[in-house]
């Protein structure tokens, strides 16, 4: 099992005083928090890499905080996509952020703030129906297309001793948009 | 220190100039709206009736070629710029996406004030965009993409109120640009995608305070719940995304509403009131005292937003008080308004090929539906026009002089689209029952449509309703018609909307094209005309975006290579005059 605040105070990713006044529901993902699945037919199963299959659609998740118990849903910037690709053929950068080929990406176009619901399975990216941004998973979620200019932040992932994926290093950059 | 010199002249300008208008600001009564001068465009459609048109006739079809730039202005935002340049005696009100209020000297396009605001970073942008300032009393105010109306002092953009009129974190957000009448403003909600129960409100234009809410949607016990089964009606939809129009003599107001949610109809058995209709609100309380459903148990997304154009209708040798509807569903409406608020059905008749009506009820004016073109959830249907139908947003214009209706349509576009079984709703979140894939993918071309060969799509019609005839039509190819149309007293039309940015001028009486403009970006911005010690302006906004986009980007992936053009972004006011005028 993966430390939990501990580690992140360690990494120096450790929660500012606002983080820290905020509820558990509202933090963003923990190092430590397993990765909930809020739709399809795993629904409310936390995430395990067998779940997934290569190139397939990705599942929508929120990070879950085990010892908080404690779904942290209530913040729109935690909404997560999980997806599993074939692990070599992940960017060499963003490698070490991958486990079993699942990469963790937030969910929020980082052009203006839709939540994204589209997967092109073909050439591997999210596509944002507002303006129809497109981000290639395997770089790192970096923009292929469409309007937006940063990259969609991703998670660390791991698996934990108990087969769970779970986050190991907070998101990359900050979720969302700038206006 | 020249160049400093001038600097510090230009801004003892500029503050001289605001102060000046601070002095002789006119403030916009009741009986301004009611009558609205020439020389101004005080609202979105320039009058009460939704008319769209200018009686100003200095630039006419014999001059216009003579058209030129005065001045533009950018307006520091990108996608879709919809709002109308409103003018009150030389001061301009422009609102942009990301909700910014700007005002200027309408004549040379220095800024006076700008206003800002400050939007909740966890917003979800479904339709990034705002169609236009409300001027009333001493104010100017604004719905926002956060659900919320403010109140700004005209004369320096100095915040009075700021009133919420919904929780955005539930999917509620407002675009449309408010109406003013009779000590109220009146604003509503979109969200038709998120699950929403739709709803007009009323807010006290001096204090902010609700004067009375209208669901779109009846509870159960109120007149229309027998449309709704089970607890269907608390997620219907029927949003009001767009102004209403309204008749100032019976104080009724004419609002238009969106599609039923979720959008599968097996999900919300019945006919659904008020959705997809034009409701008669009482101005005084919010009552809704008449209503026609233009289509029934929608299973199009089309939203019927747009509110009828008050005008004249001859019938029999009688001229009727007449509500006239170019309908996203692909039929012209003529209906007949009543001193108490019930609407007559007058007469329908498709204005681009409609395949899902096999009959309309000459009496109640009520469809009858092809259920093999009806989608429904795990039912694939192909029908036509496509989702965003016949007409969309873009408003229709009537020239008294002409007497004629002009409407932006699409024509040769139809939609593939079926739906999946809904999941529980998340708040905020997409609720609609059709995956975005599917609709991202829905648009398809008439069967008779040869792609190699320039497809006409994006058109403007103009309709003679007195004798249920098109008069002409003129059609552009290979691109989308976006174009919010301007009429004026000079036997013009304006409109811009087409993948190729220009911005245009049409002959009102045979659709010939007169002038033409490229601009930075496209134009789905509502174009308007005023005048200013003696010379008559055309304003517009260009900055493209939104639904014209999601559009123009599915029809680029239709056509063959480089058939469609790239979309610039970037939002920017225009203003033109007559080179002889200046």
């Amino acid at each position: 099992m993966i430390g939990g605040a501990g580690l992140l105070m360690g990494l120096g990713l450790g929660p500012s005083a606002v983080e820290a006044a905020k509820k558990p529901d509202r933090l963003p993902p923990q190092v430590g928090d397993r990765l909930k699945i809020t739709r399809g037919a795993h629904k409310d199963k936390f995430l395990r890499p067998e779940m997934l299959k290569v190139n397939q659609a990705p599942f929508e998740g929120f990070p879950y905080g085990v010892e908080d118990d404690v779904l942290r849903k209530r913040n729109r910037f935690n909404r997560l996509l999980f997806v599993k690709v074939e692990p070599d053929a992940i960017d060499a950068e963003i490698a070490p952020r991958a486990a079993d080929g699942v990469l963790v990406y937030s969910a929020i176009c980082t052009h203006t703030g839709c939540t994204i619901k589209s997967w092109v399975a073909d050439d591997q990216h999210f596509r944002c129906h507002c303006h129809l941004s497109e981000f290639a998973v395997l770089t790192g979620g970096s923009v292929r297309g469409g309007p937006a200019r940063a990259p969609l932040p991703m998670l660390g992932v791991a698996i934990d001793d108990e087969g769970y994926v779970v986050v190991a290093e907070a998101f990359n950059r900050k979720p969302g948009f700038k206006g | 220190m020249q160049k400093l010199v001038l600097t510090l002249s230009a801004l003892a300008l500029s503050v001289f100039a605001a102060q000046a208008f601070a002095a002789d600001y006119n403030p916009v009564t009741d009986e301004r709206l009611r009558n609205p001068e020439p020389k101004n465009w005080l609202s979105w459609r320039g009058n009460y009736e939704g008319w769209g048109h200018s009686p100003l006739k200095q630039i006419t079809d014999a001059n216009v070629a003579e058209l030129v730039p005065v001045w533009s202005f950018a307006t520091g935002v990108n996608d879709g710029h919809q709002a109308a340049p409103i003018v009150n005696d030389g001061m301009m009100f422009v609102s942009t996406p990301q909700n910014q209020i700007i005002a200027l000297d309408a004549a040379s396009g220095d800024e006076i004030w700008r206003y800002r605001r400050e939007l909740p970073e966890d917003l979800f942008q479904l339709h990034p965009t705002n169609r236009g300032v409300a001027l009333y009393g001493d104010k100017v105010y604004m719905a926002t993409l956060d659900a919320c109306v403010v109140a700004l002092d005209a004369k320096t953009g100095k915040e009075a109120w700021d009133t919420c009129i919904g929780d955005y974190t539930e999917g509620y957000y407002s675009t449309l640009s408010v109406l003013p009448a009779e000590g109220k403003v009146v604003t509503g909600v979109s969200g038709g995608e998120f699950g929403i129960r739709g709803y007009v409100v009323a807010l006290d234009a001096e204090t902010g305070k609700e004067a009375w809410k209208t669901y779109t949607v009846p509870a159960p016990g109120e007149p229309g719940s027998e449309t709704w089964q089970g607890d269907a009606w608390k997620t219907g939809g029927a949003p009001v995304w767009m102004q209403g129009n309204y008749d100032a003599e019976t104080g009724i107001l004419y609002v238009g509403t969106g599609n039923g949610g979720p959008w599968m109809p097996d999900t919300r058995p019945g006919d659904n009131l008020y959705a997809t209709s034009v409701i008669a609100l009482d101005m005084d309380d919010g009552s809704i005292d008449g209503h026609f459903q233009y289509h029934w148990n929608d299973a199009w997304d089309w939203d019927e937003v747009s509110a009828p154009l008050l005008m004249p209708i001859k019938r029999d040798g009688k001229v009727k008080k007449g509500l006239v509807h170019a309908g996203r569903n692909g039929y012209l409406w003529l209906l007949e308004r009543t001193a108490k608020g019930p609407i007559n059905f007058i007469d329908a008749k498709p204005f681009v090929e409609q395949n899902v009506f096999t009959s309309i009820d000459p009496k109640t004016g009520r469809p009858t539906y092809d259920e093999t073109k009806t989608p429904g959830t795990n039912k694939t249907a192909t029908f036509c026009p496509s989702i965003w139908g016949g007409k969309d947003w873009p408003p229709e214009a009537y020239n008294p002089d002409t007497g004629l209706l002009y409407i932006p349509a699409h024509e040769n576009l139809c939609a593939e689209m079926g739906g999946v079984p809904m999941e529980e709703r998340e708040p905020g979140e997409l609720w609609i029952g059709v995956p975005i894939d599917v609709i991202l993918s829905s648009m398809r071309f008439n069967k008779r449509v040869d792609p190699s060969k320039p497809v006409p799509i994006g058109q403007i019609q103009a309709w003679d309703v007195n004798k249920g005839e098109k008069v002409w039509e003129h059609s552009f190819n290979d691109s989308v018609n976006w174009g919010p149309i301007l009429s004026t007293g000079g036997n013009l039309l304006f409109a811009g909307g087409t993948n190729d940015r220009k911005f245009r001028a049409f002959n009102a009486l045979t659709g010939a094209v007169l002038w033409e403009h490229p601009m930075p970006s496209g134009v789905t911005g509502v174009p308007s005309s005023f005048e200013v010690d003696g010379t008559q302006y055309i304003a517009v906004q260009s900055g493209w975006g939104v639904d014209a986009e999601r559009m123009r980007g599915l029809l680029a992936e239709m056509l063959p290579k480089g058939r469609v053009p790239p979309m610039p972004q970037g939002g920017n006011i225009h203003v033109f005059a007559l080179k002889s005028a200046r």
